[in-house]
Protein backbone atom coordinates (compact mmCIF):
# COMPACT_ATOMS: atom_id res chain seq x y z
CA UNK A 1 0.00 0.00 0.00
CA UNK A 2 2.43 2.48 1.15
CA UNK A 3 4.24 1.81 -2.64
CA UNK A 4 1.36 2.64 -4.45
CA UNK A 5 1.19 6.13 -2.21
CA UNK A 6 4.73 6.63 -3.54
CA UNK A 7 4.27 5.70 -7.00
CA UNK A 8 1.02 7.99 -7.29
CA UNK A 9 2.88 10.77 -5.55
CA UNK A 10 5.95 10.70 -7.28
CA UNK A 11 4.84 9.83 -10.71
CA UNK A 12 1.09 10.32 -10.61
CA UNK A 13 0.83 14.02 -8.78
CA UNK A 14 0.74 17.90 -10.16
CA UNK A 15 3.08 17.86 -12.94
CA UNK A 16 2.61 14.53 -15.24
CA UNK A 17 4.57 13.00 -18.06
CA UNK A 18 4.24 10.27 -20.51
CA UNK A 19 7.08 8.58 -19.68
CA UNK A 20 6.45 8.66 -15.70
CA UNK A 21 2.61 7.66 -16.24
CA UNK A 22 3.70 4.74 -18.04
CA UNK A 23 6.30 3.77 -15.11
CA UNK A 24 3.47 4.22 -12.80
CA UNK A 25 0.78 2.26 -15.19
CA UNK A 26 3.46 -0.89 -15.24
CA UNK A 27 4.50 -0.75 -11.50
CA UNK A 28 0.89 -0.25 -10.52
CA UNK A 29 -0.08 -3.79 -12.93
CA UNK A 30 2.88 -5.67 -11.08
CA UNK A 31 1.16 -4.21 -7.73
CA UNK A 32 -1.68 -5.85 -8.63
CA UNK A 33 -0.88 -9.30 -9.72
CA UNK A 34 0.57 -8.79 -6.01
CA UNK A 35 -2.03 -7.90 -4.39
CA UNK A 36 -4.12 -10.80 -5.62
CA UNK A 37 -2.15 -13.49 -3.34
CA UNK A 38 -2.40 -10.66 -0.63
CA UNK A 39 -2.47 -12.68 2.79
CA UNK A 40 -2.52 -11.57 6.47
CA UNK A 41 -0.46 -12.59 9.46
CA UNK A 42 -3.06 -11.65 12.25
CA UNK A 43 -6.02 -14.56 13.40
CA UNK A 44 -7.52 -12.29 16.08
CA UNK A 45 -11.18 -12.82 16.05
CA UNK A 46 -13.17 -9.05 15.82
CA UNK A 47 -12.32 -6.02 13.92
CA UNK A 48 -9.43 -7.16 12.27
CA UNK A 49 -7.86 -3.84 10.99
CA UNK A 50 -4.99 -5.97 8.73
CA UNK A 51 -8.18 -7.76 7.14
CA UNK A 52 -9.97 -5.01 5.81
CA UNK A 53 -6.49 -3.34 4.42
CA UNK A 54 -5.72 -6.49 2.51
CA UNK A 55 -9.50 -6.33 1.08
CA UNK A 56 -9.27 -2.63 0.34
CA UNK A 57 -6.10 -2.65 -1.12
CA UNK A 58 -6.80 -4.58 -4.17
CA UNK A 59 -9.45 -1.98 -4.87
CA UNK A 60 -7.62 0.93 -4.24
CA UNK A 61 -4.97 -0.64 -6.75
CA UNK A 62 -7.97 -0.67 -8.95
CA UNK A 63 -8.60 3.02 -8.90
CA UNK A 64 -5.14 4.10 -8.85
CA UNK A 65 -4.97 2.53 -12.29
CA UNK A 66 -7.92 3.72 -13.28
CA UNK A 67 -6.66 7.25 -12.44
CA UNK A 68 -2.63 6.38 -14.06
CA UNK A 69 -4.32 4.82 -17.27
CA UNK A 70 -6.74 7.50 -18.00
CA UNK A 71 -4.19 10.19 -17.48
CA UNK A 72 -1.67 8.40 -19.58
CA UNK A 73 -4.39 8.21 -22.42
CA UNK A 74 -5.42 12.14 -21.76
CA UNK A 75 -2.69 14.05 -23.84
CA UNK A 76 -3.68 17.68 -23.16
CA UNK A 77 -3.74 19.52 -19.48
CA UNK A 78 -7.28 20.46 -18.57
CA UNK A 79 -8.07 21.73 -14.74
CA UNK A 80 -5.77 19.70 -11.92
CA UNK A 81 -4.32 17.10 -14.54
CA UNK A 82 -0.99 19.37 -15.95
CA UNK A 83 0.42 17.31 -18.59
CA UNK A 84 4.19 18.69 -18.76
CA UNK A 85 4.43 17.22 -22.20
CA UNK A 86 1.00 18.38 -23.25
CA UNK A 87 0.33 21.84 -21.75
CA UNK A 88 -2.63 22.94 -23.75
CA UNK A 89 -6.19 22.45 -23.27
CA UNK A 90 -7.26 20.12 -26.23
CA UNK A 91 -11.38 21.21 -26.47
CA UNK A 92 -10.94 19.78 -29.79
CA UNK A 93 -9.84 16.45 -28.86
CA UNK A 94 -10.20 15.67 -25.51
CA UNK A 95 -13.59 17.53 -24.34
CA UNK A 96 -15.02 14.26 -23.28
CA UNK A 97 -15.40 12.63 -19.95
CA UNK A 98 -13.37 9.37 -19.36
CA UNK A 99 -15.67 6.31 -18.00
CA UNK A 100 -13.08 3.26 -16.85
CA UNK A 101 -14.88 0.00 -16.27
CA UNK A 102 -13.02 -3.05 -15.46
CA UNK A 103 -15.05 -5.94 -17.43
CA UNK A 104 -12.39 -8.77 -17.22
CA UNK A 105 -11.76 -9.69 -13.36
CA UNK A 106 -8.04 -11.24 -14.16
CA UNK A 107 -6.95 -7.95 -16.35
CA UNK A 108 -4.55 -5.36 -14.90
CA UNK A 109 -6.11 -2.62 -17.09
CA UNK A 110 -9.40 -0.99 -16.85
CA UNK A 111 -11.16 -0.29 -20.13
CA UNK A 112 -11.88 3.25 -21.28
CA UNK A 113 -14.35 4.47 -22.96
CA UNK A 114 -15.06 8.23 -23.58
CA UNK A 115 -18.31 10.06 -23.66
CA UNK A 116 -18.39 13.79 -25.64
CA UNK A 117 -20.13 16.64 -23.62
CA UNK A 118 -22.14 18.67 -26.05
CA UNK A 119 -21.17 22.00 -26.49
CA UNK A 120 -24.25 23.06 -28.02
CA UNK A 121 -26.21 22.91 -24.95
CA UNK A 122 -23.86 24.36 -22.39
CA UNK A 123 -24.55 27.74 -20.64
CA UNK A 124 -21.33 28.37 -20.80
CA UNK A 125 -19.65 27.16 -23.54
CA UNK A 126 -15.82 26.53 -23.10
CA UNK A 127 -13.03 29.53 -23.27
CA UNK A 128 -10.42 31.26 -21.38
CA UNK A 129 -11.94 32.45 -18.13
CA UNK A 130 -9.27 35.23 -17.41
CA UNK A 131 -6.29 33.61 -16.39
CA UNK A 132 -3.62 31.42 -17.71
CA UNK A 133 -2.41 31.46 -20.84
CA UNK A 134 -4.41 31.82 -23.88
CA UNK A 135 -3.91 28.70 -25.91
CA UNK A 136 -6.57 26.07 -25.76
CA UNK A 137 -7.46 24.00 -28.85
CA UNK A 138 -10.70 25.28 -29.44
CA UNK A 139 -14.03 23.06 -29.88
CA UNK A 140 -15.73 23.37 -33.45
CA UNK A 141 -19.01 23.75 -31.89
CA UNK A 142 -17.71 26.26 -29.13
CA UNK A 143 -17.90 29.61 -31.67
CA UNK A 144 -21.57 28.96 -32.65
CA UNK A 145 -22.56 27.88 -29.48
CA UNK A 146 -21.00 31.49 -27.79
CA UNK A 147 -22.79 33.27 -30.63
CA UNK A 148 -26.26 32.16 -29.49
CA UNK A 149 -25.50 32.32 -26.26
CA UNK A 150 -24.99 36.19 -26.72
CA UNK A 151 -28.10 36.21 -29.00
CA UNK A 152 -30.12 34.74 -26.48
CA UNK A 153 -29.21 37.32 -23.95
CA UNK A 154 -29.35 40.58 -26.52
CA UNK A 155 -32.86 39.51 -26.99
CA UNK A 156 -33.73 39.03 -23.26
CA UNK A 157 -31.81 42.28 -22.41
CA UNK A 158 -35.34 42.80 -20.86
CA UNK A 159 -36.22 39.91 -19.41
CA UNK A 160 -36.20 38.58 -15.79
CA UNK A 161 -33.27 36.37 -15.28
CA UNK A 162 -35.81 33.32 -15.13
CA UNK A 163 -36.59 33.94 -18.76
CA UNK A 164 -33.32 33.99 -20.00
CA UNK A 165 -31.83 31.02 -17.88
CA UNK A 166 -34.95 29.37 -19.19
CA UNK A 167 -34.01 30.25 -22.99
CA UNK A 168 -30.41 28.94 -22.49
CA UNK A 169 -30.98 25.52 -20.24
CA UNK A 170 -34.46 24.98 -20.56
CA UNK A 171 -34.51 22.05 -18.17
CA UNK A 172 -36.50 23.63 -15.49
CA UNK A 173 -39.35 20.23 -15.79
CA UNK A 174 -36.18 17.65 -14.91
CA UNK A 175 -35.76 19.53 -11.18
CA UNK A 176 -38.26 17.53 -8.51
CA UNK A 177 -41.27 20.14 -8.39
CA UNK A 178 -40.33 21.22 -4.71
CA UNK A 179 -37.42 22.46 -6.12
CA UNK A 180 -38.72 24.60 -9.22
CA UNK A 181 -39.66 27.69 -6.93
CA UNK A 182 -38.02 30.75 -8.12
CA UNK A 183 -35.78 31.65 -5.15
CA UNK A 184 -35.44 34.94 -3.92
CA UNK A 185 -31.94 36.84 -3.67
CA UNK A 186 -30.80 39.71 -1.36
CA UNK A 187 -31.59 42.95 -2.79
CA UNK A 188 -33.77 41.94 -5.11
CA UNK A 189 -37.62 42.70 -5.17
CA UNK A 190 -39.83 40.62 -7.07
CA UNK B 1 34.26 25.16 15.32
CA UNK B 2 32.45 22.33 15.88
CA UNK B 3 29.67 20.56 14.21
CA UNK B 4 26.98 19.63 16.17
CA UNK B 5 25.35 16.20 15.11
CA UNK B 6 21.36 16.12 16.20
CA UNK B 7 20.56 14.56 19.32
CA UNK B 8 19.61 11.03 18.50
CA UNK B 9 16.30 10.62 18.47
CA UNK B 10 14.16 9.35 21.77
CA UNK B 11 13.19 5.59 22.25
CA UNK B 12 9.74 5.78 22.88
CA UNK B 13 7.81 2.90 24.49
CA UNK B 14 4.20 3.16 23.47
CA UNK B 15 2.41 0.52 26.68
CA UNK B 16 -1.38 -0.10 25.46
CA UNK B 17 -3.68 -1.57 27.20
CA UNK B 18 -5.21 -4.87 24.55
CA UNK B 19 -8.40 -6.50 24.72
CA UNK B 20 -10.79 -7.34 22.90
CA UNK B 21 -14.63 -8.44 24.47
CA UNK B 22 -16.23 -11.44 23.75
CA UNK B 23 -12.65 -13.32 22.76
CA UNK B 24 -11.40 -14.44 25.67
CA UNK B 25 -8.47 -12.70 25.96
CA UNK B 26 -7.98 -11.13 29.05
CA UNK B 27 -6.95 -7.13 29.11
CA UNK B 28 -3.13 -6.88 29.19
CA UNK B 29 -0.35 -4.50 28.94
CA UNK B 30 1.61 -4.72 25.78
CA UNK B 31 4.66 -2.47 25.23
CA UNK B 32 5.53 -1.57 21.33
CA UNK B 33 9.22 0.55 21.17
CA UNK B 34 8.77 3.37 18.60
CA UNK B 35 11.81 5.52 17.23
CA UNK B 36 10.41 9.74 18.00
CA UNK B 37 10.48 11.50 14.53
CA UNK B 38 10.39 15.16 14.76
CA UNK B 39 7.10 16.45 15.20
CA UNK B 40 5.55 13.27 15.63
CA UNK B 41 1.87 12.66 17.29
CA UNK B 42 0.12 9.53 18.78
CA UNK B 43 -1.49 9.01 15.93
CA UNK B 44 1.80 8.69 13.52
CA UNK B 45 3.62 6.44 16.28
CA UNK B 46 0.58 4.30 16.35
CA UNK B 47 0.28 3.77 12.57
CA UNK B 48 4.28 3.16 12.44
CA UNK B 49 2.97 0.16 15.00
CA UNK B 50 0.37 -0.68 12.73
CA UNK B 51 2.69 -0.77 9.93
CA UNK B 52 5.56 -2.67 11.21
CA UNK B 53 5.00 -3.97 14.42
CA UNK B 54 1.28 -5.36 14.89
CA UNK B 55 -1.51 -5.12 11.93
CA UNK B 56 -4.06 -6.20 14.43
CA UNK B 57 -4.06 -3.59 16.59
CA UNK B 58 -7.38 -1.58 16.75
CA UNK B 59 -7.59 2.28 17.03
CA UNK B 60 -9.67 4.98 15.13
CA UNK B 61 -8.50 8.02 13.47
CA UNK B 62 -10.10 9.60 10.54
CA UNK B 63 -8.90 13.04 9.99
CA UNK B 64 -5.80 13.34 12.00
CA UNK B 65 -6.62 17.02 12.32
CA UNK B 66 -8.98 17.45 15.62
CA UNK B 67 -11.90 17.71 13.55
CA UNK B 68 -13.34 14.23 13.07
CA UNK B 69 -13.25 13.51 17.18
CA UNK B 70 -12.70 9.25 16.47
CA UNK B 71 -9.24 8.75 18.33
CA UNK B 72 -10.14 10.17 21.85
CA UNK B 73 -8.32 7.92 23.99
CA UNK B 74 -6.47 7.81 27.70
CA UNK B 75 -3.07 9.28 27.25
CA UNK B 76 -0.88 8.32 30.56
CA UNK B 77 -4.71 8.24 32.26
CA UNK B 78 -5.77 11.55 30.53
CA UNK B 79 -8.64 11.81 28.16
CA UNK B 80 -7.50 13.55 24.99
CA UNK B 81 -7.12 13.53 20.92
CA UNK B 82 -4.45 11.02 19.56
CA UNK B 83 -3.41 13.33 16.72
CA UNK B 84 -3.50 16.62 18.61
CA UNK B 85 -0.93 14.84 20.97
CA UNK B 86 2.57 15.62 20.09
CA UNK B 87 5.06 13.09 21.55
CA UNK B 88 7.62 15.57 22.14
CA UNK B 89 5.20 16.42 24.97
CA UNK B 90 5.12 13.65 26.67
CA UNK B 91 7.49 11.65 28.88
CA UNK B 92 9.17 8.29 26.84
CA UNK B 93 6.71 5.78 28.45
CA UNK B 94 3.15 6.94 26.68
CA UNK B 95 0.22 4.43 28.76
CA UNK B 96 -2.75 4.28 26.02
CA UNK B 97 -5.93 2.88 26.98
CA UNK B 98 -9.67 2.75 25.44
CA UNK B 99 -11.88 5.75 27.04
CA UNK B 100 -13.80 4.24 29.80
CA UNK B 101 -18.02 4.37 29.56
CA UNK B 102 -18.14 4.05 26.35
CA UNK B 103 -18.91 0.32 24.56
CA UNK B 104 -15.11 -1.18 23.55
CA UNK B 105 -14.75 -2.47 20.52
CA UNK B 106 -10.99 -3.85 21.30
CA UNK B 107 -7.88 -2.52 22.17
CA UNK B 108 -7.94 1.68 21.94
CA UNK B 109 -11.29 1.34 20.03
CA UNK B 110 -14.43 2.49 21.35
CA UNK B 111 -17.98 2.97 20.01
CA UNK B 112 -18.57 6.65 21.09
CA UNK B 113 -21.50 6.95 18.12
CA UNK B 114 -23.65 4.77 20.27
CA UNK B 115 -23.47 6.90 23.24
CA UNK B 116 -23.59 9.84 21.53
CA UNK B 117 -26.71 8.86 19.40
CA UNK B 118 -28.36 7.81 22.91
CA UNK B 119 -27.85 11.21 24.75
CA UNK B 120 -28.71 13.06 20.77
CA UNK B 121 -31.89 11.22 21.40
CA UNK B 122 -32.69 11.60 24.70
CA UNK B 123 -32.12 15.77 24.66
CA UNK B 124 -33.68 15.87 20.51
CA UNK B 125 -30.42 17.68 20.11
CA UNK B 126 -32.13 19.31 16.76
CA UNK B 127 -33.83 22.43 15.51
CA UNK B 128 -37.39 22.56 16.57
CA UNK B 129 -39.59 24.50 14.16
CA UNK B 130 -43.27 24.37 13.51
CA UNK B 131 -42.81 25.58 9.84
CA UNK B 132 -41.05 23.70 7.26
CA UNK B 133 -38.54 25.75 6.40
CA UNK B 134 -39.19 28.58 3.32
CA UNK B 135 -37.45 26.92 0.41
CA UNK B 136 -37.30 29.36 -2.24
CA UNK B 137 -36.86 32.56 0.28
CA UNK B 138 -33.76 34.32 1.73
CA UNK B 139 -32.50 32.64 5.03
CA UNK B 140 -33.84 35.19 7.84
CA UNK B 141 -30.70 37.43 8.86
CA UNK B 142 -28.87 36.87 12.15
CA UNK B 143 -26.27 38.77 14.00
CA UNK B 144 -22.73 38.21 13.55
CA UNK B 145 -22.19 38.22 17.38
CA UNK B 146 -24.81 35.66 18.27
CA UNK B 147 -24.21 33.05 15.03
CA UNK B 148 -20.21 33.50 16.30
CA UNK B 149 -21.47 32.32 19.92
CA UNK B 150 -23.78 29.79 18.42
CA UNK B 151 -20.73 28.39 16.46
CA UNK B 152 -18.30 28.83 19.67
CA UNK B 153 -20.49 25.90 20.88
CA UNK B 154 -21.21 23.79 17.85
CA UNK B 155 -17.61 23.75 17.69
CA UNK B 156 -17.89 20.24 20.04
CA UNK B 157 -16.78 17.46 17.90
CA UNK B 158 -18.45 14.71 19.89
CA UNK B 159 -15.15 12.90 20.53
CA UNK B 160 -16.41 11.72 24.44
CA UNK B 161 -13.21 12.96 26.38
CA UNK B 162 -15.23 14.69 28.64
CA UNK B 163 -17.64 11.88 28.85
CA UNK B 164 -14.49 9.58 29.75
CA UNK B 165 -13.36 12.78 32.09
CA UNK B 166 -16.50 13.37 34.25
CA UNK B 167 -16.95 11.84 37.65
CA UNK B 168 -20.38 12.33 37.55
CA UNK B 169 -20.84 9.82 35.28
CA UNK B 170 -19.21 7.01 37.23
CA UNK B 171 -22.14 7.46 39.68
CA UNK B 172 -25.14 8.26 36.91
CA UNK B 173 -25.23 6.32 34.36
CA UNK B 174 -27.89 8.00 32.66
CA UNK B 175 -26.07 11.51 32.69
CA UNK B 176 -25.95 13.38 29.73
CA UNK B 177 -22.85 14.78 30.39
CA UNK B 178 -21.15 18.32 29.31
CA UNK B 179 -21.61 17.23 26.06
CA UNK B 180 -25.42 17.04 26.64
CA UNK B 181 -25.79 20.31 28.41
CA UNK B 182 -23.41 22.04 25.70
CA UNK B 183 -25.77 21.01 23.34
CA UNK B 184 -28.68 22.36 24.77
CA UNK B 185 -27.04 25.08 25.81
CA UNK B 186 -26.41 25.45 22.02
CA UNK B 187 -29.82 24.98 21.04
CA UNK B 188 -30.85 27.46 23.61
CA UNK B 189 -29.01 30.27 21.73
CA UNK B 190 -30.61 29.26 18.32
CA UNK B 191 -33.21 31.98 17.62
CA UNK B 192 -34.25 28.70 14.50
CA UNK B 193 -35.03 26.94 17.87
CA UNK B 194 -38.64 27.55 19.20
CA UNK B 195 -38.40 25.32 22.35
CA UNK B 196 -38.29 27.64 25.72
CA UNK B 197 -36.69 26.91 28.78
CA UNK B 198 -39.93 25.09 30.12
CA UNK B 199 -39.51 22.48 27.19
CA UNK B 200 -35.37 22.75 28.68
CA UNK B 201 -36.35 22.02 32.17
CA UNK B 202 -38.16 18.86 30.75
CA UNK B 203 -35.13 17.72 29.59
CA UNK B 204 -32.26 18.53 31.44
CA UNK B 205 -34.32 19.56 34.40
CA UNK B 206 -33.39 16.76 36.94
CA UNK B 207 -30.19 14.98 38.20
CA UNK B 208 -29.48 13.24 34.79
CA UNK B 209 -29.56 16.51 33.57
CA UNK B 210 -27.94 19.82 34.88
CA UNK B 211 -28.33 19.51 38.52
CA UNK B 212 -26.50 16.11 38.12
CA UNK B 213 -23.30 17.83 37.85
CA UNK B 214 -21.09 17.54 40.91
CA UNK B 215 -19.17 20.69 39.43
CA UNK B 216 -15.96 18.68 39.28
CA UNK B 217 -15.41 20.20 35.92
CA UNK B 218 -12.85 17.40 34.16
CA UNK B 219 -14.56 17.64 31.31
CA UNK B 220 -13.88 21.85 30.89
CA UNK B 221 -9.85 20.75 32.00
CA UNK B 222 -9.71 17.87 29.55
CA UNK B 223 -11.82 19.00 26.38
CA UNK B 224 -9.59 19.31 23.42
CA UNK B 225 -11.24 22.09 21.95
CA UNK B 226 -11.36 24.02 24.76
CA UNK B 227 -15.14 24.52 24.73
CA UNK B 228 -16.77 27.08 27.71
CA UNK B 229 -18.46 24.00 29.42
CA UNK B 230 -17.41 25.69 33.00
CA UNK B 231 -19.78 28.93 32.32
CA UNK B 232 -22.59 26.75 29.86
CA UNK B 233 -22.99 24.42 32.72
CA UNK B 234 -23.44 27.04 35.27
CA UNK B 235 -25.47 29.26 33.27
CA UNK B 236 -28.22 26.71 32.35
CA UNK B 237 -27.73 25.61 35.83
CA UNK B 238 -29.27 29.00 37.07
CA UNK B 239 -31.57 29.63 34.18
CA UNK B 240 -32.99 26.06 34.57
CA UNK B 241 -33.23 26.82 38.72
CA UNK B 242 -35.15 30.06 38.08
CA UNK B 243 -37.15 27.28 35.49
CA UNK B 244 -38.02 25.10 38.43
CA UNK B 245 -38.79 27.88 41.09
Amino acid sequence: MSRMQDIMTDKVGIFRRGDLLQEAVTELQELLLRSRRIGIATRRAGSNPELVSAYRVQKMLKLALCVAWGALQRTESRGAHYREDHPRRDDAGWLRRTLACWPDPAGTLPRLDYEALDVSRMELPPGWRGYGARDAIAHPATAARAAEVAAIRAAGAQADRFTIQNALMPWEDLLPAPFRGRNARLGETS
Amino acid sequence: MTTSSPPAPRRLTLRILRSLPGAGEAPHWQDFPVEEAEGMTLFIALSEIRALADPSLQFDFVCRAGICGSCGMLINGRPGLACRSLTRDLPALITLAPLPVFELIGDLSVNTGKWMRGMAERLETWIHASASPALTAVEAPMAPELAEAIYELDRCIECGCCVAGCGTLRMREAFVGAVGLNKIARFRLDPRDERSDDDYYELIGDDTGVFGCMSLLGCHDVCPKGLPLQTQIAFLRRKMALQGV
